[in-house]
Parts: structure tokens; sequence; C-alpha cells
């Protein structure tokens, strides 16, 4: 137990140096981040109109929010895993943690712990610029933070998906292309817009219920009747994605061991 | 050789590598059928031109690369022992992190108390010589201090047993030494067991005692350094003597058709021979016609093969020592 948790702080340490070594790096990507949040809104705002609602402004925020978010969860799980094969520091950390699945799920909760300060100022700065603020109401914190964790662990298991494919093939730049842009396609999905027997399949898919949620949750003076249900079913799929990813990967990184490609050779 | 108490055991290990998709299906034997038992507190020498398959059957033993075939085990431990490693040198380090932030990561998820870590780094730095360059991030340090880093991050904690696989590469030969001495002074001290590959023949033979030379991905020979001297040695002997002479030994050699072939012959004053016997016992009749002929040696002694000269002739020349 304390093994994992100086693994944690290890991890805390690694991230933060490395955050604030390259700080323009950090700097540059929050603010393309807003550009192109800004674009969208610009470009939500002009489609909706005059009878533009807020509602779905609200859905816009919070769909760019965990969008970005949830790049960030696979990123973690399947691109740096690459970057780390390529570079050949994997195949250390691989020898010297005691359980490297494990070391990546302890990598995740941290690096995206941080990564929610960058969201949480991006989601503050938007609302700043646009004036348009979310009903976020001190009861709703627990249920809000719950909804977003179990949300970001399903998408770390899809990415576990995606990490044990680069394991194998490597080059997975293309796949990994299509599965961010259907990211962005399910942070919008309007669930209740959706023809009956895909919107149950849409629903368990990541992200997709995650989101709705969240618009219900944020969305001031609504009645929530089907949180419990909803919350259920969020965690259910999300266990189920984390484990079919764990699973995934484990049989992935068995198959790199077998073709020595734990390093580019 | 092998027995209960062997560090690590290796039983007809092979590894074939083939692709992944079955329609571009390439086999690379990489490791055929090896048997090799290294006793705890040895250090290891593992030989062999490139692509002989040593890196593969140090990644095997790490456990980074599955075998196709047969077994690898610890006896001596009775479990996994702890495994530091120098696998690809500069390449295992993260680059945008210092010296001693890589180290103290490395350390901590390999469970080396902080402590303990500060204590480490410090004293490794120290004896590598790169203590100022301890808050430089790692990219910005030189290939060769690079490299002492990633031995450093292997020294970590409390190994039992160490994988290097060409440890030494682009130090100079100052680091070199220091890191062949770290080595000995550990297996001296902890019993530490140390697999070493390395293509500089002296490194090997100052440092193990015991080599095994990798051809194609089998042993081709493994046995201890001085006993593969031994069995090498020929009977060559190198005779020195003042060159005003060398005529005469000439023709005398000639008359007694003993084969010998000169060297370095234009130094100084002096000749040098090499004079090739076909047996010991010829010493005698050798020296008796020197004798007789009333010259006087200035050097005599019997020529030892050297690992290099070994590793040639064990591997049919093929990619020797660069
Ligand atoms: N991951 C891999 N996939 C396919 N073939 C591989 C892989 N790794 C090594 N090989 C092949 O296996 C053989 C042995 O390679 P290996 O790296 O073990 O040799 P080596 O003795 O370490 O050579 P060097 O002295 O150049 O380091 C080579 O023919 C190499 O091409
Ligand atoms: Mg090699």
């Amino acid at each position: 137990m304390t093994r994992w948790l100086k693994i944690a702080r290890a991890e805390l340490v690694r991230d933060f140096t490395i955050s604030l070594r390259y700080p323009l790096e950090l700097l540059t990507g929050l603010f393309i981040l807003y550009v192109l949040f800004m674009g969208l809104f610009m470009g939500a705002k002009l489609l909706a109109g005059q009878q533009a609602l807020s509602g779905n402004l609200d859905g816009v925020v919070i769909g760019y929010t965990m969008w970005f978010f949830a790049l960030m969860a696979m990123n973690t799980m399947s691109i740096d895993i690459e970057n780390e094969a390529r570079q050949g520091t994997l195949e250390q950390v691989y020898l010297n943690a005691p359980n490297y699945l494990g070391l990546l799920w302890v990598r995740a909760a941290v690096h995206l712990t941080m990564g929610a300060g960058v969201v949480v100022a991006l989601a503050v700065l938007i609302q700043l610029t646009t004036g348009h603020w979310l009903a976020l109401t001190w009861a709703a914190v627990p249920v809000v933070i719950l909804t977003i964790i179990l949300t970001i662990a399903g998408l770390c298991g899809f990415g576990l998906i995606l990490g044990g494919l680069s394991l194998t093939f490597k080059r997975i730049g293309q796949l990994s292309a299509l599965v961010q842009f259907s990211m962005f396609f399910l942070a919008y999905a309007e669930l209740s817009n959706i023809a009956l027997p895909w919107r149950n399949i849409v629903a368990h898919l990541p992200l997709a219920r995650g989101v709705d949620m969240l618009k219900s949750l944020l969305t001031p003076a609504e009645v929530y009747p089907t949180l419990g249900t909803d919350l259920a079913w969020l965690a259910i799929d999300s266990l189920f994605y984390a484990a079919l990813g764990s699973l995934v990967f484990y049989a992935m990184e068995r198959v790199a061991r077998q073709g020595g490609l734990l390093s580019h050779y | 050789m092998a027995g209960v108490d062997a560090a690590v055991q290796i039983s007809e290990l092979s590894k074939t590598y083939q692709g992944l998709l079955p329609w571009a299906r390439h086999e690379v034997r990489a490791v055929r059928d090896v048997t090799l038992a290294i006793r705890r507190g040895e250090i290891f020498g593992l030989l062999g031109p490139n692509g002989a398959g040593k890196t593969t059957a140090i990644k095997m033993i790490a456990g980074l690369v599955e075998p196709t075939r047969g077994r690898i085990s610890f006896p001596a431990f009775k479990r996994r022992p702890a495994i530091g490693a120098v696998l690809e040198g500069s390449r295992n380090l993260y680059w945008r992190l210092s010296a001693w932030e890589n180290i103290r990561y490395f350390g901590e998820i390999k469970g080396v108390p902080l402590a303990q870590l500060r204590e480490q780094a410090a004293e490794l730095m120290e004896l590598f010589g790169i203590a100022d360059k301890r808050d430089r991030p790692a990219q910005t340090l030189s290939r060769g201090m690079q490299q002492k880093l990633a031995v450093v991050l292997a020294f970590l904690g409390e190994p039992e047993l160490l994988l290097l696989d060409e440890p030494t590469l682009g130090l100079d030969v100052a680091s070199s030494q220091t890191i062949q001495r770290l080595l000995k002074r550990l297996c001296a001290e902890r019993e530490l067991t140390i697999i070493v590959t390395t293509h500089q023949m002296d490194v090997a033979q100052s440092l193990c005692k015991r080599v095994g030379i990798m051809r194609d991905g089998r042993i081709a020979a493994c046995s201890p350094v001085a006993e593969l001297v031994e069995h090498f040695k020929r009977q060559d002997y190198i005779l020195g003597f003042n060159r005003a002479a060398l005529p005469k030994v000439e023709q005398h050699l000639a008359a007694e058709q003993v084969d010998y072939e000169v060297v370095d012959g234009d130094w100084l004053d002096q000749a040098r021979l090499r004079v090739k016997l076909p047996a010991a016992r010829a010493v005698y009749a050798l020296m008796a016609g020197l004798e007789r002929l009333d010259i006087e040696l200035t050097d005599f002694r019997q020529e030892l093969p050297t690992l290099e000269d070994i590793f040639l002739s064990i591997t049919g020349g093929e990619g020797g020592a660069a």
C-alpha cells in the first residue's frame, strides 16, 4: 500500500517538474484550447441564432471541457505509452515498477487530477469571457465530481485498449485521430435527440452519458429524477471499460514481450 | 558448473522473433538453445559480434522479452532477485528530467526510500564525476554522461542481479575503469551477480572471470578467461636480441626448419622474432642452438593470446572488436 502511495508521489513530482520546466508549452496548449473553444462558441451562437437557448450554450461549455478531459485521459493511456516505448524509458519503468498496468492507473489518476486544475481554469476562463455561467451549486459538487471521475475512468479504460494496440502495432496515429474525432461527437451527442434504439447504444459508449448527466446537473432549477439510475449505469459502463481496457492491455503487453516490442526495435 | 547455487540458471533457451502479422512473417532466430549457469557473485561476460543475440538474451533474463522455448530460473535466490539494468543507456532516461529527478523517479517506483536515494545519488554521481550535473536536464548532458547516469540508475537500491548491456559504451577510459572497479568491489562485498555484454575485449578480459562467446544465437564457447587463454595458447615465443645477430639467428632457424617471423624488427637496435614451435619441448633445442651461437637474449617469453585473438578465432573473424 505505502509502496503505491510512493509511486503516486513519484508520478506527481515527475509530472509537476516537467510542466514547470516547460511552462511555455503548458501556456500555449491552454491558449490553443481557449481559441478553439471561442471559435466553437461563436459558431454555436451563430447557428442557434436568436433563440439561443442557454441550455445549448451549457452543452457547448460542458461538452468542450469534457472532451478535452477525455483526450487527456486517452493520451495518458495510449500516446504517452507509445512515446515512452519510442524514447526507451518504457523498458526501464517496466523493469522497476512492481506492476506496469498498476503504475499506468496510478499515473493516470495523478496526471488527470493535475489536469483537472487545467480543466477548471479553462472552464472559468471560458465562462468569464462568454459571460455565460454554469449553475453549479455547492450541493451538486460531490455528484458532479463523482460523475466526472466515473466518466474519465471509463475513458482511461478505453484509452488502454488503444495503448495496448500501440504497444504491439506501433503506428496507431490514424486510429487515435479517428477516436479523438469520435470523442468530439460523443461529447456533443444530445442523447434526448437520438432515436430510441440508437440512444441506448450511444449512451453506453464512453463519454456520452457522462456529459449528458453533467448538463442536467449544471442546469439551473431542473429536477433530475433519473440521477440514481444514470449514475448506476455510468458506474457499470465505466467499470466495464476499465476492466476491458486492463484486460486488453495485459494481453497486448504479453504479445509485445513475445515480439520484443517494449522498446522500439 | 550447474547446481542449486546458480544465481541464474538458463536452460535450453531459445528466442525466435516473428512478425506479428501472419502475412508478414519473417523469422529471426536470435537465441538458440542456450544453456548456462551463472554463479552468485560472478561477473559473467557475454560476448559476440553484432546480432549474435546478446541483448535478446539479457532482455529475456530481465523479463522484457518472452522466451520462445526454455527456462530461466534463479535457484540461489528462490524467487525473482532484485534486478538493476542498463539496457539502452542514454535512451533509458527521461530527457526532460534532471539527473537527480531521474534518480528520484526510478528509485521511488523501485521502492527505494528517499533518504537512501539521496545518499546513493550523491555517492555514485561523485564517483562518476557527474555530481555537478545533478540538476541539469538529461538531454543537455553529453552521451557519456547520460550513459553514466543510466549506470547510476541500475545501481539504485540493492540489486542482487545486474544486467548490463554495453555499460561502458561511449565512456572515456577513466570512467570505464571506474565502473569496472565499482563492479568488482560490489561483487566482492555484496555477492552481486553481474551479466555484462561488451564489444570491448579489454574490458571483458579485465572484468570477467568467465565469458560466454555467442555466435548466431548460440554459445560457441563458455569458460573462464584463463582457461580460454590456456586453450588457445600456441607455442609462440618472442625472442629479443641484438640486431647484429639477426642474420646468424635467421640462418640457424632456417636450417633447423623452425617457423618464425620478424616482429617490429626496426625497433631500436633490438631485433624481435616470433618463433612458432611445434611443441613445448622444442624450447630446449631452440635454447641449446641459441647458446651454441652465443646469442645474448634480451627478451624471451611465451606469447599468450588476448581475448580479442580468441574472440576472433571463435567467431571466425566476423565483426570483431572495433
Ligand atoms: N524486436 C525484434 N524483432 C525482430 N528481430 C529482432 C528484435 N530484436 C532483435 N532482433 C534480431 O535478433 C538478432 C539478435 O539481436 P540482438 O539485439 O540480440 O543482438 P546483439 O548481440 O545484442 O547485437 P549488438 O552487438 O549489435 O547489440 C538480430 O538478428 C536482430 O536483428
Ligand atoms: Mg545488443
